[in-house]
């Protein structure tokens, strides 16, 4: 929190500096520009007044030759060429000439009368400049004079000199004056500096000022010089008010520099905020994968480390050193295998290593680990649609150990079932077996001895005796038959049940014609059906199917002899038919029916619905349950509709597009 | 094919043996020799020379299997075809019994006025098949 407000501060410190910075540059630049334009200015102004002056100055030179080259030049004659020289100039007060120094030309005469016969050498103050001319031969400018017409003004004086070859002696002819009232020559000027909002002041090389404010000087103005014969004056000038202190674009400047300041501020908020999120996904990321109970590693597109959990770390404790973000996977694995972390790899390290890079490369199917301190890791490896190769590591031991327990807990049901069956059936075999010859006594010799003898003797009383004997054998040897039966029918049953609760009966399919072995069912069961008055059908033909035949043929038999122990009197029908890829079989039955409400336990195990029927009816309810699960086995199911005291039928579904592909 | 005539039976119940020869002596005329085990009944392949050993599996000392595996390993009798009875459940006994070469199981209890019958046909059927594929 901290380290982000002083981000902000350093923002607002740098955007200050870099404005005033910005600024400062800006105002010398400004201000360089503004003393440029103000020296292009005074420059300017200083060209007028240069410019003015000369045409002064070419003026009176001009007059100068025209006594040079006529010295008695009329009057009338001066007055019309002094008026077409200065008829536009506006600051002349008059042009004079003045024949040895004594003025006998003036033009206008009008207002200025008082020049007329004005001896030069009388005005001291004007001989020094008068000297100067002749001295030098040069027209010059002087003043600025008290007039004699009043107010103040500046004269050029240019030298005429007698024309060479003339008969006059050789010498000065006199002098040509040119009086500028100082006032409207420099009225030109005004409306120039004044346009440009300059203020200005133009002084001689003594210092003495000739227009404008002397205060200008104080305001660092800029500088110009002003020459022409006989003159050197300064222009000073600075813009009116001063130069400036800020430019026009300040306030628009620090607006774009505190704009800035916000946009970098907005800008680093939402980098912050980025960053922030950023970084609490990374240590949501992290601490999930911390959280997780299996081992987590993220290897990149060059099998470099990129990040582990703790628990990854901890399946492998032998090489857990090596884990570190940029080590390769085979470096790793080779660091745990030099340990002899790997049970499989113990002898063949190299072959070994060989096998579980190729296996990290293709990033397949999951395998198991042993190591050496015999923890089983169930490893899967994935690969990213970056390149990158996500590893997953689960600690299987207590599965493994679990597993093995179970194993050899079923090895141990199963054994004992094994004995069991055999410990049940080996007596019921001799039960069985001795009551078979019970049932056809006419097989022991002993019995035909018997037999014979009393045939032999003639004793109708004995012979009737034998028959009446004969005839409680066979009932009793019938009923332990039907007994033992039904015993050997439970425990089938009950072992079915086992075999098919441990996924260990195996079907031996073969193509089975579902009609003939339902007839064959059908014949076993008649004599049970007719010895109670019951009709026994087959009908109908659902081809064929891929079963196993015997497994069908208990379907059948169970169906059959439910229907035959339900029903009292009418018919029990068999039907077959097949319907798109299902072929059926119907055992239809008008016996006692079932109740709705027991419909649905029927497939139960043990559910014989009223405890009497395991009494009158035999069995103990194992024959619906078993039929159903094998039906289910065949991929089929076995159905049931009923209604209480008028039947039932059961149906048995299976595919028989199989059959017909093996068949083919 | 010969016609099946004589048969060495071994189990360890005195009343299934007693059961097996009606059987198979009284409903059906075969020739017979019964033994209660294992050791006894290779004993009496030393002079005799049956077609067919019907074999108990669970016997006590020697199983109905490795009487069988022994009786196989004697090329006196190489020719020896052999049926266990079993009173065994599992499906995979069964499939073991037959991996190792006997012609067929029957489970117990049989029925003993067929019996002769049963191994009558497992002889035509089976035989033949082993023959063919010989």
């Amino acid at each position: 929190m901290l380290r982000s407000i002083s981000g902000y501060f350093l923002i607002i410190a740098v955007s200050v500096i870099a404005g005033v910075g910005i600024t400062i540059v800006n105002g010398q630049r400004y201000l360089a520009e503004q003393r440029l334009q103000v020296t292009q200015i005074s420059a300017s102004i200083a060209s007028e007044i240069t410019k003015s002056l000369n045409e002064k100055v070419l003026i009176t030179k001009g007059i100068a030759a025209v006594f040079e080259a006529e010295p008695d030049l009329p009057a009338d004659r001066f007055a019309q060429i002094a008026k077409k020289m200065v008829q536009e100039a506006e600051d002349i007060i008059n042009v004079a000439a003045a024949p040895d120094l004594v003025f006998k030309y003036v033009f206008p005469l009008e207002q200025n009368q008082a020049v007329m016969g004005l001896d030069l050498r009388d005005r001291s103050d004007f001989m020094g400049g008068v000297d100067q001319a002749m001295l030098l031969g040069e027209t010059l400018v002087d003043g600025p004079f008290e007039l004699v017409q009043g107010g103040q003004g500046f004269i050029t004086r240019s030298p005429v000199m007698y024309p060479s070859g003339t008969g006059a002696s050789q010498g000065v002819w006199g002098v040509v004056s040119l009086v500028i009232d100082k006032n409207r020559f420099f009225s030109a000027v005004e409306d120039l500096h004044m346009s440009h909002g300059l203020d200005i002041v133009i002084e001689t090389e003594r210092g003495e000022s000739l227009y404008g404010q002397s205060e200008v000087i104080e305001g660092d103005p800029v500088l110009t010089r002003v020459t022409a014969p006989g003159v050197s004056w300064t222009v000073s000038s600075v813009p009116r008010g001063g130069w400036p202190k800020t430019p026009p674009n300040f306030n628009l400047l620090w607006g774009l520099v505190a704009l800035a300041a916000i946009v970098a501020i907005l800008v680093k908020r939402s980098f912050d905020w980025l960053f922030a999120r950023s970084v609490r996904a990374e240590t949501q990321l992290m601490e999930a994968i911390e959280a997780l109970d299996d081992g987590f590693a993220l290897y990149d597109c060059d099998d470099r480390l990129i990040l582990c959990n703790n628990r990854y770390k901890e399946m492998y404790p032998a090489s857990a050193d090596a884990m570190i973000p940029g080590r390769r996977f085979e470096d790793i694995v080779r660091y745990g295998l030099a340990r002899g972390q790997f049970n499989a790899a113990l002898g063949d390290e190299e072959a070994w290593l060989s096998k579980r890079l190729e296996l990290h490369r293709t990033a397949g199917r999951p395998m198991e680990q042993g190591l050496n301190d015999g923890r089983w890791l169930r490893v899967v490896e994935r690969r990213t649609p970056s390149g990158n190769t996500v590893g997953f590591r689960v600690d299987i031991t207590e599965l493994k150990a679990a597993l093995a327990k179970a194993e050899k807990a079923s090895a141990a049901k199963t054994e004992f079932l094994n004995t069991i069956s055999h410990e049940l059936r080996t007596p019921l075999t001799v039960v069985l077996g001795y009551n078979a010859f019970l049932r056809k006594p006419e097989t022991l010799p002993t019995y035909m001895a018997l037999a014979k003898t009393v045939d032999a003797e003639s004793n109708v009383a004995l012979s009737q005796a034998l028959d009446a004997y004969q005839a409680d054998i066979d009932r009793f040897a019938m009923q332990i038959d039907v007994s033992g039966q039904q015993l050997m029918g439970l425990i089938g049953g009950i072992l079915d049940l086992a075999a098919i609760e441990e996924g260990t009966l195996r079907l031996k399919r073969e193509v089975v014609n579902l009609r003939k072995l339902c007839d064959e069912v059908a014949a076993e069961m008649r004599p049970f059906a007719d010895k109670k008055g019951l009709e026994l059908t087959v009908s109908g033909d659902a081809g064929k199917v891929f079963a196993d035949p015997l497994r069908l043929k208990q379907i059948a038999s169970n169906l059959i002899v439910n229907a035959i122990k339900f029903t009292d009197r009418g018919e029990i029908s068999v039907h077959l038919g097949k319907d798109g890829s299902k072929a059926w079989v119907e055992v239809r039955d008008s016996g006692r029916g079932i109740a709705a409400a027991d419909l649905d336990r029927i497939f139960d195990r043990f559910a014989q619905l009223d405890a009497s029927n395991t009494r009158d009816n035999g069995g103990v309810g194992l024959g619906l349950p078993i039929s159903s699960e094998l039906a289910v086995l065949h991929g089929g199911r076995v159905t049931v509709q009923s209604i209480e005291g008028k039947g039932s039928v059961f149906r048995l579904e299976l595919s028989h597009a199989q059959a017909e592909t093996e068949a083919a | 094919m010969s016609e099946l005539r004589t048969i060495l039976h071994v189990d360890d119940d005195e009343d299934i043996l007693e059961i097996a020869r009606m059987a198979l002596e009284l409903v059906d005329n075969f020739e017979l020799h019964q033994f209660s085990s294992g050791p006894d009944a290779l004993e009496g392949l030393k002079t005799l020379s049956p077609q067919l050993l019907l074999l108990d599996v669970m016997m006590p000392g020697m199983t109905g299997l490795q009487m069988s595996e022994i009786v196989k390993s004697d090329p006196r009798h190489g020719d020896i075809a052999t049926i266990f009875m079993t009173a065994k459940a599992e499906d995979t006994a069964s499939k073991e019994l037959l991996d190792s070469g006997a012609l067929d199981v029957i489970t117990k209890p049989f029925d003993p006025m067929s019996l002769g019958e049963q191994i009558r046909t497992i002889w035509a059927t089976r035989k033949a098949a082993r023959l063919q594929a010989i």
